[in-house]
């Protein structure tokens, strides 16, 4: 490579990195309305989700309530089933991140976590605030409780569905199959007698039919199912009223963290920050100090993987950020500062020597490709294990892990490769520029 | 100090480490008996808590968040109970600030006057103390040893496939020793443990098996450069002298990350930093020490019984191959008693008659 074209790609490659970092950490305004509307750019540091024990969430206290006098004997089971039930609902709407503990004799405390801003706590909130119990009842009269044939502890599960010509948005209720044969029989009899049955929601009618029941499922639609997100949000409000116990949320709004308030602030996530710059810039000072003129290189080098590793986090759809994540991070990041002080080491013995400075660059990157692959794949796999756990904290540690390692083999072979071949242009001979020495005899 | 002359062997060696290996004795054993008597020190994930939130309304002021929180310790200190945290929920008049916090306080209205008088803002409201059951299940413990399990498993396998048995075994023994001192320290220490307890010693289970891989690498590189290739001493000395500063790069940044993590976060993010300094320590010492002695017991005791057997067979052959091959040319039967005599046994194809270097 010329020196010229090397110089060039050095300021092509800064530019990039300028952009990345801006685009990284920085969140503005568009010079630029587009249809009178200005678009804010939200950095991908505001994009991470984060979870619950670093960051606000949202926090919901219910009470609990059996549904009629023989489950109270059963409580403790039930109140075990509901929380569980409580958490597949949350994990299936993307919160996963959420801490869900029975509260009190009769309560359930629940706080969400992985909230990036106010209409994702108000999609929380209006997910599971207001559990929706529905009724199939003979009478459009909800206060008419004679009439009720089936409630939602006859339905075995709710889910949101698109017709398959795309044309509208349906939930489909499936009934247990041990109450199928009675409801059955009952909207048989209803519609025998010439009469109508009704699915009621609280005071509310979202349908009714002339036709019996005939098999497991029925679908309803409204007109209020304009799109998936809107069907899927009432089927989960559905789903919540078909938990064992019957839910009443006496309080929900924002919370900070649950790791606490540390001095004046609220969310740990700031000291969080902190310790991370810290340590980002330790380790640029030290390759700096410690090999000069291609520690410049690899600074480089981070920086990249910096960018991409925050781009990666916010992108990743899976990834949720909790204390275990953080670990992960700092994990990561100081496997990949080893990985490129292990090539500068190789390299600097190489150099000792009597090896020329090429050379040794070379032969250090080579020489810690096989270690450095088997680390970061070992890495990636060990992530891939701890993702597919259902447990928050090992998942969030996997997915996290999984993706800086496979992003450091990238950065710390591939990407440092690059950094070598246009550093040699400049340099290919003198040693001390990058801090090697070589030993006596060697010369 | 630890002697760190691996060239002896293991009897020799466990002979001149006798107080080191002592000491790690009986901390495993003191963290046995701690876990069976007191179990972990389990923190609001694990064993549940107490809370109730106090309503500030618009006097809340953000600035003094942190002495809303000493007035809150103090007064929960007073009455034998530890704060958890404190987070503050709500805005504007519904402003509350939600308490978090280990133990039972047995007169709660008195605690509350108390807490009231104490508070730098006027308080409008107490809610009832109520108790919050464990975030963490038995499953989740389940899945983390699944977890920890399968790596362990294939790290083991891809050791026996890629190095050899000894390595295999020493990144089996390495591992279980470094988790279970990771335990032990955490369990004497009492340190409080959460869900991220789960991850910090699957962070363990990887620097140890990470560790294992670069050593088992260098150790193959130095071997190759060995002009006896069973020069263990030298083989190991050399790897060890190798990867020294890379070692001492690596724990110390995670070390000082530990540190700063503890200086700087809320008490409960700090335990598990402190975890994680155990954590460092831990896998430090089983780079440093207990990896390459496990690998030096192993290697005498497996690897070279393989590597002695092989070398076996092929020198037989080689032998019986020469001795043929002299027969054919030579035709002379004083030569082929030559070649009986130089192995020192009447059969050439005998096991015995070869002299390993």
């Amino acid at each position: 490579m010329t020196k010229n074209r090397s110089k060039m790609l050095i300021i092509l490659l800064t530019i990039v990195l300028i952009v990345g970092l801006v685009a990284s950490f920085v969140s503005f305004t568009y010079p630029l309305s587009i249809g009178g509307v200005k678009y804010q750019y939200s950095s991908f540091v505001n994009e991470l989700v984060l979870g619950s024990d670093i960051n606000s969430g949202v926090m919901f206290k219910y009470n609990a309530t059996a549904r009629n006098v023989s489950d109270e004997q059963d409580y403790d089971a039930l109140m075990d089933n509901t929380l569980s039930g409580l958490r597949d609902i949350l994990d299936d709407s993307g919160f996963k991140n959420s801490t869900i503990a029975r509260n009190g004799d009769n309560g359930v405390y629940v706080e969400v976590g992985g909230i990036i801003d106010r209409d994702d706590s108000q999609e929380v909130i209006s997910l599971i605030s207001n559990p929706q119990q529905l009724v199939f009842s003979s009478s459009s009269d909800s206060s008419d409780t004679d009439a009720i044939f089936a409630t939602s502890s006859d339905i075995s599960s709710i889910e949101a569905l698109q017709a398959p010509d795309g044309s509208a948005y349906y939930v489909e209720i499936t009934f247990k199959k041990d109450r199928l044969n009675y409801i059955k029989q009952k909207t048989e009899e209803i519609v025998g007698d010439s009469g109508t049955f009704y699915m009621l929601v609280g005071d509310q009618q979202m349908g009714s039919s002339t036709t019996a029941i005939t098999t497991s499922s029925i679908s309803m639609t409204t007109k209020d199912f304009i799109d998936m997100a809107t069907t899927k949000k009432y089927a989960v409000q559905l789903r919540v009223g078909l938990l064992p116990l019957d839910l009443t949320c006496t309080y929900y709004g924002a919370i900070s963290a649950s790791a606490g308030a540390r001095g004046n602030v609220a969310n740990p996530m700031l000291y969080i920050w902190v310790a991370l710059g810290i340590m980002v810039v330790a380790s640029l000072v030290f390759f700096i100090l410690k090999y000069k003129q291609i520690g410049a290189m690899a600074m480089f080098n981070i920086l990249f993987y910096i960018v991409l590793g925050l781009f990666f986090l916010q992108s990743v759809p899976l990834v949720h950020i909790n204390l275990s994540g953080v670990f992960a991070i700092v994990l990561s990041y100081v496997l990949a500062v080893v990985a490129l002080t292990n090539t500068l080491e190789s390299a600097r013995q190489e150099y000792a020597k009597g090896k020329k400075l090429h050379t040794s660059l070379k032969q250090g990157i080579n020489s810690t490709v096989v270690s450095t692959i088997t680390i970061n794949v070992m890495l990636a796999l060990a992530g891939i294990v701890c993702a597919l756990m259902p447990n928050m904290a090992i998942q969030s540690f996997g997915i996290v892990t999984m993706v800086l390692a496979l992003l450091n083999i990238f950065c710390s072979q591939a990407l440092m490769r690059l950094m070598i071949k246009l550093y040699l242009p400049f340099n290919s001979e003198d040693g001390k520029k990058c801090n090697f020495t070589k030993e006596e005899g060697n010369n | 100090m630890i002697n760190r002359d691996f060239s002896k062997s293991g009897k020799q060696y466990i002979k001149q480490n006798k107080i080191v290996l002592i000491t790690l004795a009986i901390i495993l054993l003191l963290g046995i008996i701690m876990l069976c008597v007191f179990g972990f020190k389990g923190g609001p994930d694990v064993k549940g808590y107490n809370t109730f939130s106090i309503t500030v309304g618009s006097e809340y002021q953000a600035d003094k968040l942190g002495d809303y929180t000493d007035d809150i310790n103090l007064c929960l200190s007073n009455h034998d109970a530890q704060l958890y945290s404190v987070q503050v929920a709500g805005e504007g008049s519904t402003t509350t600030l939600v308490v978090k916090y280990d133990g039972k306080i047995k007169n709660t209205t008195l605690f509350n006057a108390e807490l009231s008088d104490e508070m730098v803002v006027s308080v409008s409201n107490f809610s009832e103390h109520s108790k919050v059951g464990a975030s963490l299940t038995s499953k989740d413990y389940i899945y983390a040893f699944a977890c920890g399990l399968i790596i362990v498993t294939l790290a083991v396998i891809y050791s026996a496939c890629r190095y050899n048995l000894a390595c295999a075994i020493t990144a089996l023994g390495s591992s279980i020793f470094g988790v279970g001192l990771l335990m032990a320290l955490t369990a004497i220490f009492r340190l409080t443990i959460n869900s991220s307890f789960l991850a910090i010693n699957i962070i363990t289970l990887l620097l140890i098996l990470g560790e294992c891989f670069m050593i088992f690498d260098s150790l193959e590189k130095e071997r190759n450069k060995l002009k006896d290739k069973n020069d263990r001493s030298t083989q190991l000395a050399n790897t060890l002298k190798s990867n020294a500063f890379r070692q001492k790069f690596m724990y110390g940044a995670i070390f000082a990350l530990a540190l700063i993590f503890i200086v700087l976060m809320p008490s409960s993010i700090k335990q598990a930093s402190l975890i994680v300094l155990f954590a460092v320590v831990v896998s430090m010492f089983v780079a440093i020490y207990a990896l390459p002695f496990l690998w030096c017991l192993t290697i005498t005791q497996v690897s070279d019984k393989i590597r002695v057997k092989k070398e076996k067979v092929v020198k037989t052959k080689q032998t019986v191959e020469s001795a043929e091959g002299e027969l054919e040319n030579n035709y002379t039967e004083n030569q082929v008693i030559e070649v009986k005599e130089d192995s020192g046994d009447e059969s050439p194809s005998s096991d015995d008659n070869i002299t390993i270097e």
